[in-house]
């Protein structure tokens, strides 16, 4: 047998054949992610670690069959790798293409931010699914060493890889902030919150009793799906061009997973559903305010179209202005949510007693939302519509939960100024705490109802007056022409 | 993240009146700009800039670092928006149009971005990919590229590894890949040494002989001088000189200067020059002298050197003194700061 011939290097029509490696339907931004990423040496060390540690794990456990030490040792590493290793290598996914100079090349081609951002992550997952895939056989030999339950540790290693996936698109979704320390805070604040929201969710729904495995599962499959669109688009948005409208899409997306969720209703986890509706709602909610309002009339034009389009536009156009009404519309909607499952779903519906309160605190909740807008808007209003917006938001959140972290500890202190000391801090978490402490008391409940009102009137009106110039141009657009 | 929206209020106005104008056609001029101005908070980086470039053209941009010239080049590459005016590439608005300008330009910026743990191959496939080339057409592309930039050798090496000089070629290449009708260069030679300099230079010529149009900034003013058909001075964000180098050369002057260095006695040149009609003397050098000639026509100062020849005088050099582009930056620079006004040819 002759051997194939060996092109020529200087021949570059034969060099360039050899780049026919990955199909020509495979993303462009997946090609170059995988050609790059399963060359660097972390890839290379963390595969060969956790390969050594895998057979080191199978050696203990032919020694010691059974043992939750070494089952522990196992998993350990497993989740180390899925859940930290692989999601931090997309942390500068993003960011490194601003510090490499090449956003600029890649924005020149025909890639739009979405595709850039989705190639980045479904890269990282191929990578993870590699390292999936280097676990499955030992995974079949625990199973005949004995005292493994294969299909639990199978799904065990799903829902890892799930976990991975929305760990890899906070992580990507995050790197589109360019400082780092943003990014850092971004990041730890997700992974820390979606800790604690995935074990308060998974209390409720053993509380409202199982209404059957598979409706749980499928209810946080939804949940962990719509985290990935959520986390990467918010990344897309934050690196696209003023040209490229992501808002709308990320909008109807929001409530259609709202709408998904809520056909969970009928396998009694109603809980759970609330849970999901709001975290849906609530970060779509976040990102649509704090959204740069559109440059281009050009976004703006097929909302131009006719009445519908128009109407429409209201809501789901770019922009923090949009935003606010978006805001309001799923404040209106999880406001009905939360009625419905109560007078419908609920063993304990809401009586006519505790409606005043009832709507105090759902105001408040939007509050939460709106307040820190009003400090955007009155001191820092030139950077009321950047990428900077999202950041001193986020700085302003985590501001008012110390402060009121730091209230409601004084308050306990001194029970019997607690109203005074609530009253001198005026801000809807505070009040949210002081109605829990004090709704009872119907002397208090009026005024407290009367704060949250004028505080959700000033969180719409102040961002539409100080920025007038900006809204006149914005509604200018949306007329027909 | 591109810019923050507190502007939005002209960026819109500007956007409607570039829809209500400019239409694309073979007949439009590759580059056209029109009163554009961009300012950021705190800084007017243009003002009021208008030009036109011609399809085939190769034209040189320069001026001082701040002086506006890489916002200029990144509102043509769509990259960045202007805040009034318009500006139009092959006919197309760039806030408009921008996937179409896009389509029709190759950018090379500055600082040109490359990755790491990449080769070179695997650099030009990803972006002919980007740019939806497939198949064969793809491959044709990447290996035309190699070889006009003489790439093919190096195919298999990291970017890492290479020098700036194949660096840049890479970046040129990767611009070509769509072989656009216009090249927008911001400052490609900047860091390069002579060698890779000179290759930078040679690729620009083939590409303005196969009737590119390109738009090229440097500080090297020498280097544009030789490659571009005109010049563009940009100052402040304001254009202040718009033309040949050969004008910039000669300047404003009616007369032309020769520099003529004998092979003899030296004292003969203001001898004969005193008797030669449209001839003045005007210094004397090592070995020469220097004359003025009353006229800039090529006809008439060659029949100065055939009469220096014809009269016995034994001339060893005879050429034109140019003044240098530097030299003529700096002088419209002074006369900008004496006038206050632009100098717009």
């Amino acid at each position: 047998m002759t051997p194939p011939p060996i092109p020529d290097a200087r021949d570059a029509m034969a060099v360039a054949r050899r780049m026919q490696d990955f199909p020509a339907r495979f993303s462009p931004m997946l090609v170059k992610e995988l050609r790059q990423g399963m060359r660097t040496n972390l890839f290379s060390v963390a595969f060969i670690l956790l390969q050594t540690v895998m057979v080191l794990s199978l050696l203990a456990g032919l020694a010691d069959p059974g043992s939750a030490a070494v089952d522990g040792f196992f998993w350990f590493f497993v989740v180390v790798m899925l859940l930290i290793v692989q999601p931090l290598r997309g942390f500068n996914a993003l960011s490194s293409e601003y510090l490499l100079n090449t956003m600029d090349l890649i924005q020149l081609t025909r890639l739009d931010a979405w595709r850039i951002t989705l190639g980045k992550w479904t890269a990282l997952n191929a990578q993870t699914l590699l390292f999936v895939t280097g676990v499955l056989p030992y995974l079949v030999m625990r199973y005949f060493l004995g005292n493994v339950n294969f299909v639990a540790d199978l799904a065990g290693l799903l829902f890892l890889g799930l976990g991975s996936a929305l760990a890899s698109a906070i992580a990507i979704g995050c790197s589109a902030f360019r400082h780092f320390i943003l990014r850092g805070i971004l990041v730890i604040g997700s992974a820390i919150g979606f800790t604690i929201l995935y074990a308060v969710m998974q209390s409720m729904i053993f509380r409202s009793g199982l209404g059957g495995n598979l409706a749980t599962m499928g209810l946080t499959a939804i949940s962990l799906l719509y985290g990935c669109f959520f986390f990467l688009s918010f990344g897309a948005s934050r690196i696209a061009p003023l040209s490229e409208n992501h808002s709308t899409r990320k909008r109807l997306v929001a409530l259609f997973f709202t709408a998904v969720a809520l056909g969970f209703l009928w396998f009694d986890i109603e809980e759970a559903v609330v849970v999901v509706v709001a975290l849906i709602l609530g970060f779509a909610c976040v990102d649509a305010l704090t959204e740069p309002l559109p440059v281009f009339a050009k976004v703006l034009e097929p909302f131009r179209r006719n009445t519908f389009t128009r109407v429409a536009a209201t809501f789901f156009t770019p922009g923090w202005m949009g935003g606010i009404w978006f805001f309001l519309l799923c404040f209106l909607a999880f406001t009905g949510v939360v009625l419905v499952v109560s007078t419908f779903f609920s063993s304990s519906p809401i009586e006519l007693s505790d409606r005043v309160e009832f709507i105090t605190v759902m105001i408040s909740s939007a509050n939460l939302f709106l307040f820190p807008l009003i400090f955007i808007h009155l001191f820092f209003p030139k950077h009321a519509s950047g990428s900077f917006t999202f950041g001193i938001y986020t700085f302003i959140q985590g501001c008012l939960l110390l402060l009121t972290i730091m209230v409601a500890a004084l308050a306990e202190a001194i029970s019997r100024f607690d109203h005074l000391i609530f009253a001198l801090v005026p801000v809807p978490s505070v009040l949210l705490v002081a109605v829990q402490n004090g709704g009872a008391d119907a002397r208090f409940e009026l005024i407290y109802l009367a704060a949250a009102l004028l505080t959700l009137l000033l969180g719409i009106a102040i961002p539409l007056l100080r920025q007038r110039e900006a809204v006149h141009d914005y509604v200018r657009n949306l007329k027909p022409r | 993240m591109n810019e923050p929206a507190t502007e939005s209020g002209n960026a819109v106005a500007v956007e409607e009146a570039a829809n209500a104008t400019g239409a694309a056609g073979a007949s439009s001029p590759a580059i056209e700009v029109r009163q554009l101005s961009r300012w950021f908070p705190g800084v007017h980086a243009v003002r009021d800039v208008s030009f036109t470039v011609e399809r085939g053209q190769v034209i040189g941009f320069v001026g001082a670092n701040g002086a506006g010239k890489t916002t200029t080049m990144r509102i043509l590459a769509t990259l960045d928006h202007p805040s009034s005016g318009e500006a139009y590439v092959c006919g197309y608005n760039v806030l408009t149009h921008p996937a179409e300008v896009r389509r029709c330009i190759g950018w090379m910026p500055d600082h040109y971005g490359t990755y790491s743990h990449m080769t070179v191959l695997e650099y030009l496939d990803f972006f002919a990919r980007a740019l939806g080339y497939r198949g064969d057409e793809r491959i044709e592309r990447i290996a035309e590229v190699m070889e006009f930039t003489d790439l093919t050798g190096l195919a298999d090496r990291l970017i890492d590894a290479l020098s700036k000089g194949m660096g840049q070629r890479l970046c040129l290449g990767r611009a070509l890949l769509h072989d656009p009708e216009v090249l927008i260069l911001d400052e490609p030679a900047a860091g390069l040494d002579p060698k890779a300099r000179v290759e930078l230079k040679h690729l620009i010529r083939i590409l303005a002989r196969e009737g590119k149009t390109v738009f090229i900034s440097s500080h090297i003013l020498s280097e544009l001088g030789e490659m571009c058909d005109s010049l563009l001075f940009i100052n402040q964000g304001q254009i202040i000189h718009h033309g040949s180098a050969e004008s910039l050369r000669r300047g404003s002057a009616a007369t032309s200067v020769v520099e003529v260095q004998l092979a003899g006695n030296i004292d003969k040149l203001a001898e004969w020059a005193s008797l030669s009609p449209h001839v003045t003397f005007r210094e004397a050098t090592k070995s020469g002298g220097r004359l003025e000639i009353d006229s800039l026509e090529p006809d008439i100062i060659a029949s100065v050197l055939r009469r220096m020849i014809n009269d016995g005088l034994p001339v060893a050099d005879f050429h034109l003194q140019e003044r240098k582009l530097e030299d003529a930056f700096i002088e419209i620079l002074g006369e900008i700061e004496a006038s206050g006004t632009p100098i717009v040819s």
